[in-house]
């Protein structure tokens, strides 16, 4: 009898007493955690909204914590504890089979994505595996007086007028409620960058990877859109014109009802002011006017500074040695012609990914000539080739062929602005003009 | 207890203690439908991965079934069994009788009428909101009802034995037990967890839930078994008894790794990390005390049941010390959050803790029943499981190191979906032998119990020393 009230007893005691020390106590103690200055309590449909997505299982697959690691930085800010001061429910989560959304309420505000994306998410993401969830819709002939029909993709749309049924409503209020509050004062955009910033050039694969965490669920990572609900890009006019103010705006500060091509868009695009600073941008439309045929002028992160303060582009003073975006010979180019070329004429000696071959071919990826502000070296290079000349100390032997007599202006303009933009390159773009001008000086 | 290995005991002769059968064989057969029902969900809960649109409606969706296989399997499937095995434990370790067979129906019935509760609300989308309690919370009284009411039979069953000692199994199972239902008690009130205070309370639970009732009840359980098979005393009582007091004091600190990074305390992160490694301590004292139990057996000990057990001692080590380096900050910020995460379950759950399942079923439901399954169906059932849960547990780290490189070089979200697909059909792949395995298992639980034995030529066959 006494031993075994010894082992049940004693034991039962001891894991009582770890069990109030690292259960209930903390318990106690975190639940008294203060709210997150501006955090907003749920809404009653919010609420229930959240009782949706527990019942749905969605936080099996979708955190809701921002973790401070590098990783974590497309989700928001690292989570505070205080941002779960009306999270009971917690719905940190154990696993990412899909995004975080601790901020999806910010990075995705456009309730009719947030449709459109539950009803079939297949339909504006095509690889994702997230289940469809039709049952918190229903589907009407005649759309009711208050109600707004979802715009589906007519491949995806099952015939008669779809609408969000209370579920479906309450669950979207709850993702578009999901906003981390700023933790220190806010200032449109992070460090504004002076008149005097680096002169315009761009990195293509910033540029492309914040596409493709901020733009890509509506416009399509081949910029094709949604048809009839999100615009595409791919040979938009505002994206292709000289002048960048319409564009930089609508990134800058949204737009809703907006009629591209004759057609209206319903579907509002959300304001990305205060959510990514004027370099990001910068680089997001630099890539769109880079990418799938698009050719618009090319802008710099001052621009961006310029039309923050509503300041009209046009007014500005130019810098004399910078390339001004609006006055007249703007630097644009086709990335993918770009990078075409580059692996018809240039990879085979320098490599696809710029390295060269060491003490052979020159590398490009940090080279100095393709990353200086002049690029007279660099184009000079292209139109009349090179032999034995000493790069970092070593001296290369090959001899590089001259393109002046195989390329176009343009085409040479699309390799060097390829080599200016890819492997962390960061030199000014060119423009044909300028190779017109150094093939004349022969 | 016998030192003549040649002697490994396959009685025909009729089971001396009908009672005892009766309750094991129901547990385990109730237990093993649990089992083939809800592994049957896992299987198209994997193969949704690859085809989303896959059975669109609710009650088929992923978000309530996945909460469902791991239930089921938790609470229905592992527990069911564990707590059989653990009651036969009681009293024949004690030479003693059940001390009460109604009380050990009353349990099985309050265990499946959660079970069965707890399935159906979850399929209609009643969830908690918070893993492995899932469960509505009259539903998990109902569940620690059950755990009551069996620990009760444990001890009382226990306090009828001839001798002073009590054997180290029961120290595992009865303490698992009534660690249990503290766990269950402390997670189902609700006064004092809100927003972060419930992430410190669901840190704890979480792995405690695994930690202390499946852990302790399975090892219990191979310490009886395991001597059993082999015909021989266990290696050491007293590292089993050590191993048994560090368990208990390390693990319950332990919880909070599973939110590393995140906005708890981060005092209380480090705290788990340190405990997690004195986790090494009890988990090499137990697999120590196991392997060297076995050894000098190997040449024919993979002909006999006490190679799931075997199994499962490697998957005790295995999965226990990846759990001590995954809580490492610098490895978790590569894992967390990933795949690799769902394999190191399977790795525990599946790898130890259902092995050691089986290995005690086939060690001890053919003692009390005297009917004796298959070797042939047995064999097929080890290399179909073993080499399922290999494959999964292969593809998931793999897929997991994956998405948490792709995430640190800052890659698109989808890209890691992409790049995860693959291993995913693999995973699934793996899951289906492992499925396969269980079907052959519940055709061998029949024959131990209701069906036909395979008795008469099993008692034929000796096992060379």
């Amino acid at each position: 009898m006494n031993r075994s009230l010894a082992i049940s007893g004693s034991s039962t005691l001891i894991y009582t007493g770890l069990a109030i020390l690292m259960g209930v106590l903390p318990g106690i103690w975190l639940s008294r955690v203060p709210p997150t200055p501006g955090l907003k309590p749920l809404t009653p449909l919010e609420a229930r909204g959240r009782d949706v997505y527990v019942s749905e299982g969605c936080f099996y697959c979708h955190t809701q914590q921002v973790r401070p690691l590098s990783g974590d930085k497309p989700f928001g800010r690292p989570s505070a504890p205080g941002d779960y001061a009306y999270q009971t429910t917690e719905l940190l989560g154990s696993e990412r089979n899909g995004p975080d959304l601790s901020n999806i309420g910010t990075r995705q505000s456009s309730s009719i994505w947030q449709y459109i994306h539950l009803y079939q998410p297949r339909a504006v993401v095509p690889q994702s595996i997230m289940p469809a969830f039709p049952w918190l819709f229903r589907v009407v002939d005649k759309l009711p007086p208050d109600e707004k029909a979802v715009p589906l993709p007519p491949q995806f749309a099952p015939g008669g007028t779809v609408i969000p049924n209370d579920d479906g409503k309450a669950l979207a209020a709850y993702l578009l409620s999901l906003k981390q509050p700023a933790l220190v004062s806010t200032q449109p955009g992070a460090a504004p960058l002076g008149p005097s910033s680096r002169p315009l050039g761009f990195d293509a694969t910033k540029g492309a990877a914040l596409f493709a965490d901020n733009c890509a669920s509506c416009h399509g990572a081949e910029g094709k859109g949604v048809p009839g609900t999100f615009p595409p890009l791919a040979g938009d006019p505002v994206v292709n014109a000289a002048n960048p103010t319409a564009h930089i705006g609508a990134v800058l500060h949204g737009l809703s009802g907006n009629v591209i091509n004759g057609h209206k868009y319903e579907a509002p695009m959300p304001a990305f002011a205060d959510q990514l600073s004027d370099q990001q941008i910068a680089d997001i439309i630099d890539h769109e006017r880079s990418s799938w045929g698009n050719r618009g002028a090319l802008i710099s992160a001052a621009d961006v500074v310029a039309a923050r303060a509503n300041e009209p582009l046009q007014n500005r003073a130019t810098p004399p040695e910078q390339v001004s975006p609006v006055a007249a010979p703007a630097p644009t180019f086709d990335a993918a012609e770009g990078s075409k070329l580059f692996a018809d004429n240039c990879a085979a000696c320098h490599g696809a990914e710029g390295k060269g071959v060491p003490g052979t071919f020159p590398p490009l990826a940090g080279d100095e000539v393709v990353n200086a502000t002049d690029p007279t070296e660099h184009i000079s290079a292209m139109l009349r080739g090179l032999s034995g000349k000493a790069i970092n100390g070593q001296k290369y032997e090959v001899e590089m062929p001259p393109f002046a007599d195989r390329l176009s202006d343009q085409q040479i303009t699309d390799i060097i602005n390829h080599e200016r933009t890819s492997w962390g390159n960061h030199g000014p773009l060119v423009t044909p003009a300028d190779i017109t001008k150094l093939r004349a000086k022969k | 207890m016998s030192n003549n290995a040649a002697a490994i005991p396959l009685r025909t002769a009729a089971p001396d203690d009908p009672v005892l059968a009766r309750v094991l064989a129901a547990y385990v057969a109730s237990a093993t439908i649990w089992l083939v029902l809800t592994t049957a969900v896992g299987l198209l809960v994997s193969f949704k991965f690859a085809y989303p649109d896959f059975a669109t409606t609710p009650a088929l969706s992923f978000g309530r079934l996945r909460a469902i296989h791991t239930n089921g399997t938790f609470y229905a499937w592992a527990s069911q069994a564990l707590i059989g095995l653990a009651l036969f434990i009681a009293a024949r370790s004690s030479g003693a009788r059940l001390y009460s067979e109604r009380l050990a129906w009353i349990s099985l019935a309050l265990l499946n009428l959660a079970a069965v509760l707890g399935t159906v609300t979850l399929d209609f989308g009643f969830n908690y909101g918070q893993e492995y309690r899932e469960w509505l919370w009259w539903i998990r009284v109902i569940l620690g009802l059950g755990l009551i009411t069996a620990v009760w039979n444990m001890i009382a069953t226990v306090e009828l034995r001839d001798g002073e000692d009590i054997y180290i199994s029961n120290w595992y199972t009865i303490g698992g037990t009534l660690w249990t239902i503290v766990m269950v008690v402390v997670s189902m009130l609700p006064w004092y967890q809100f927003g972060l205070g419930q992430v410190a309370v669901q840190a704890f639970f979480m792995h405690n839930a695994v930690g202390l009732w499946f852990t302790p009840l399975s090892l219990g359980v191979s310490y009886y078994a395991l001597p059993k098979l082999l015909n021989r005393p266990i290696y050491s009582y007293s590292l089993g008894v050590f191993a048994f007091w560090t368990n208990l004091i390390f693990y319950p600190i332990v919880g909070a790794h599973h939110f590393e990074f995140s906005p708890l305390p981060w005092w209380l992160q480090t705290t788990a990390i340190v405990f997690s490694v004195a986790m090494l301590v009890p988990v090499l004292s137990g697999t120590a005390n196991f392997l060297l139990t076995f050894r000098g057996t190997h040449e024919w000990i993979y002909r006999s049941p006490a190679v799931f057990i075997l199994v499962g001692v490697y998957g005790y080590l295995l999965g226990s010390a990846q759990g001590t380096f995954e809580a490492f900050r610098s490895l978790q910020q590569l894992w967390h959050l990933t795949n690799y995460t769902v394999g190191h379950s399977h790795l525990t759950m599946y790898g130890f803790v259902t092995f050691a399942i089986w290995g005690g079923v086939y060690a001890l439901l053919p003692r009390a029943t005297g009917k004796y399954p298959y070797n042939l169906a047995m064999g097929i059932h080890f290399w179909l499981s073993a080499v399922g849960v290999v494959i999964y547990v292969a593809a998931l780290s793999a897929a997991g190191t994956i998405q948490g490189l792709d995430w640190f070089r800052g890659l698109t979200f989808i890209q890691s979906v992409e790049d995860a697909a693959p291993y995913w059909l693999w995973r699934s792949v793996g899951g289906s032998l492992m499925f396969a395995g269980h079907l052959v298992f519940a055709f061998n639980v029949w024959t131990m119990t209701y069906g036909r034995s395979y008795a008469a030529l099993a008692a034929a066959k000796t096992v060379p020393a």
